[in-house]
């Protein structure tokens, strides 16, 4: 990695990288595992040297932290070579978590939002009920096992609806209760 | 004339009193909506679904460094989110997974236009129904009913002391309870300790996934897709329009949110990954139904606190344009 490379790390979590440099930068990002890795260890770094930590990501940060400096001060019992190893990798894997963390809060700005306030291209219904068409394949209408892949996907879609349900829900919390108390097996 | 004028009178006589009424038990909610924000409270309650109990205790802070919740579950696997006025953040210990979302800013019961409450009273009629008890605290009922079978009804307990909400359940078009939320214990300290409201996170290994923030890009409100909507049940109004990228994988999720002043209704559109993938169905966690499926090379999914029929709905006329 090249000191030019490093230079626009420290100027990024710094925030003093240029608008044009920053989307080159984020780009290769996305790409580059060895340089997201780097930085996120720069921007530990530069976290734990100035005491950081008031939004909610970075105490979570935060915490994964204590565990890891927790864990690094254990000292392995002698005549205990498993334990040795495992001692030393649990502080290397919290390190990882901290470092996609940092990257996590520079990820912010790929987004696009219209702010809508008209009702746009849609046509209101009656108060019938609909006829809805079925989807071929599904029986009874529900996903008979929903896979991996789409549990992931739906997972995603109902935490970022909580948000956008609980901003105009008069019950508040409501939304975020479903995620709260659900588990795999109900569903 | 008679004929005529007789139920004219009756029915200018009985107008303002339903107002009335109605006016009471809204002016119940939109005092609940502010204490939601404005009080610290800490308490337990237990949800109700699908013939299951689980317990929760949620915190929720109003000072001098704005407004902080933390909500994590008592039974169960251990889950709890954590929001301020920056970020939502959903730990999932069963998971080992931790998701970040920008927060939005709240909106304040009901919605303050003229259109949009006119929108409200055409989708529910609301009734002050008495007084009752929740974790030894005297409430208030209010009950709230669907005009129509594409919306759940609610019937709500507002403390009358603090108006903060003790006690709901959601009824489907039939009237029977789906879901029901209520505190068993509930206290509202002066000053709530910043460390309860820090993440219980022992655990290293979790992966994180962040919803990045969004950036606005029209102010002019227009909209501007590839796709449309064409049917959603009357009283529900376009409220957002955006893109997210979910993950620095995809290649942008398409967001359409609409609302009808209590339920909201999420369309998100992603392009398929794969060619001739299955994606199709209806899932449901108590009353969120979630409906998706293919359209032009494209996951088209559906998720909202309304009954399924609502979802399937709109899930079925979206289109390219």
């Amino acid at each position: 990695m090249s000191d030019e490379i490093r230079e626009q790390l420290s100027a990024l979590i710094d925030d003093e990288l240029s608008d044009l440099e920053r989307p080159l930068l984020l780009g290769r990002l996305q790409r580059d595992v060895e340089l997201r890795e780097c930085l996120g260890r720069y921007q530990l770094i530069g976290e734990v040297l100035r005491g950081d930590g008031n939004i909610a990501v970075l105490n979570v940060a935060r915490r994964v932290r204590e565990v890891v400096e927790r864990e690094a001060v254990i000292e392995p019992l002698p005549g205990r070579p498993a334990q040795r190893s495992a001692r030393h990798w649990k502080p290397l894997a919290g390190v990882g978590v901290a470092a996609s963390v940092a990257l996590l809060a520079l990820l912010g700005i790929t987004t696009l939002r219209d702010s809508a306030t008209e009702s746009g291209p849609t046509l209101a219904t009656g108060d019938s009920v609909p006829r809805v068409a079925r989807v071929g394949g599904v029986q009874d209408g529900q996903w008979e096992r929903i896979e991996p892949r789409i549990e992931e996907r739906l997972s995603g879609y109902l935490v970022n609806h909580s948000e956008y349900a609980a901003s105009r829900a008069v019950q508040g919390v409501m939304p975020y209760v479903r995620i709260v108390g659900f588990d795999n097996d109900q569903q | 004339m008679t004929r005529v004028l007789v139920p004219l009178i009756a029915a200018l006589l009985s107008a303002p009193a339903a107002t009335l009424a109605e006016s009471d038990a809204r002016e119940w909610l939109e005092r609940m909506s502010m204490a939601a924000h404005s009080l610290n409270y800490a308490g337990t309650f237990v949800y109700q679904h699908q013939g299951r109990l689980e317990a929760m205790h949620v915190v929720h802070a109003m000072d001098a460094e704005g407004e902080r919740e933390r909500l994590f579950s008592l039974t169960g696997p251990r889950r709890e989110v954590l929001r301020d006025n920056q970020e939502v953040t959903c730990i999932l210990g069963d998971r080992q997974a931790v998701m970040v979302n920008k927060s939005l800013p709240r909106t304040a019961f009901p919605v303050s236009f003229p259109r949009e409450l006119m929108q409200l009273e055409q989708s529910y009629s609301f009734e002050v129904l008495g007084e009752d008890r929740v974790a030894g605290l005297v409430c208030r009922l209010v009950e709230v009913k669907p005009r129509d079978a594409f919306r759940y009804g609610r019937r709500l307990c507002v403390h009358e002391d603090s108006h903060l909400l003790l006690s709901l359940e959601l009824t489907n078009p039939r009237g029977e309870v789906i879901e029901r939320v209520m505190f068993t214990s509930l206290e509202f300290p002066d000053r709530i300790d910043p460390e309860v409201l820090l993440p219980d996170l022992n655990d290293a290994g979790f992966s994180f996934r962040h919803q990045p923030e969004q950036q606005p890009a029209r102010s002019d409100g227009a909209i501007n897709s590839r796709w449309k909507v064409l049917r959603v049940p009357a009283g529900f109004m376009l409220t957002d329009h955006g893109w997210h990228q979910l993950s620095a994988q995809d290649s942008g999720v398409e967001h359409w949110v609409y609302s009808d002043g209590l339920a909201s209704v999420s369309v998100y559109i992603e392009k398929s990954q794969q060619a001739q993938d299955s994606y199709s169905g209806v899932t449901h966690r108590g009353a969120l139904n979630a409906y998706g499926t293919m359209v032009s090379d494209h996951y088209v999914t559906v998720v909202g606190e309304v009954p399924r029929q609502t979802v399937e709905l709109i899930g079925t006329s979206v289109r390219l344009r």
